[in-house]
């Protein structure tokens, strides 16, 4: 019995065992489509002990915020560029043709 | 518009500068992006009839404007094999983790929220910079996830990629960006 228990253990710990860098590519993964359900569940499991990978997420969820609110029609993010005066004349000339 | 005569001129004085960023952003080249932006306007003209004031005038021309700017991605993706890596698109990460793929320098906690962070101006010019920096094949690819916010199917389906092939090169691009924002930003702080 005691054995038993101690292999299914053996078991889970090298079921739910991924390293770092597999979690880091699961936690880019995740971002993009939906992982299957025993994947979802190591990297979960992996994410509540691993301080580092949690602050991996982080990192990569700040990026994806900062890129969605990039995109936006007024962005801030280029506000100090114009288009050139000769560019700008170029235009108005061929919307008259 | 209704039924009164554009003013072409103001149009562009209007709308010119904020087209312009918009698209720079998306295709990085200057040229590129006045040209897209002046196509954008010409067809616009020629379709105003189509417009109905169900939206307002400027969401109307940004939708001809993202057309226009797919549109480019589509020309240009001649010129880029998307699906393929070479070996300069590494993982940028490669050397973050030891033998047993375990971290050698923890990533730290940023000091920011994910909201927080969006609304910081400053930074976010950092990361339009590091964008940059990124090579033509993977700014495209990311752009059009994050940015223009397409979903992977799409992306597959448009650019001919493998998804396992995206997801390696997203999670590639977002490496890159994420030291690049710690070399310039987050390292200084």
């Amino acid at each position: 019995m005691k054995k038993l228990f101690s292999l299914s253990i053996m078991f889970l710990e090298k079921f739910m065992k991924l390293s770092c860098r597999d979690v880091s590519a699961l936690v880019s993964e995740q971002m993009d489509r939906d992982l299957p359900f025993f994947r979802r569940l190591r990297l979960k499991f992996h994410l509540t002990i691993c301080g580092a990978c949690k602050n991996y997420q982080t990192q990569l969820e700040t990026l994806k915020r900062m890129c969605a609110s990039m995109g936006e029609e007024d962005s801030a993010v280029k506000q100090d560029i114009s288009l050139s005066p000769p560019a700008k004349e170029k235009i108005k000339q061929a919307l008259k043709h | 518009m209704n039924s009164q005569k554009i003013d072409s001129d103001q149009w562009v004085d209007q709308y010119g500068d904020m087209m312009f960023r918009y698209t720079l952003l998306r295709v990085r080249d200057a040229d590129a992006a006045e040209e897209i932006v002046q196509t954008a306007f010409v067809s616009a003209l020629q379709s105003k009839d189509s417009f109905q004031g169900r939206s307002t005038e400027k969401s109307w021309l940004f939708g001809i404007l993202k057309h226009k700017i797919l549109d480019h991605y589509r020309d240009a993706k001649k010129n880029v094999r998307l699906d393929s890596l070479s070996d300069e698109d590494g993982d940028p990460l490669e050397y973050a983790y030891n033998k047993l793929g375990a971290w050698n320098k923890m990533p730290k906690h940023w000091g920011t929220d994910p909201a927080q962070a969006a609304e910081n101006t400053e930074l976010m010019r950092v990361l339009a910079g590091c964008l940059d920096g990124l090579s033509d094949k993977f700014r495209r690819i990311f752009v059009l996830k994050e940015i223009e916010g397409l979903s992977s199917e799409e992306i597959c389906k448009e650019f001919d990629i493998q998804s396992t092939n995206l997801w390696v090169i997203l999670h590639r691009a977002r490496n890159q960006l994420k030291l690049c924002l710690e070399t310039k930003w987050f390292d200084k702080k």
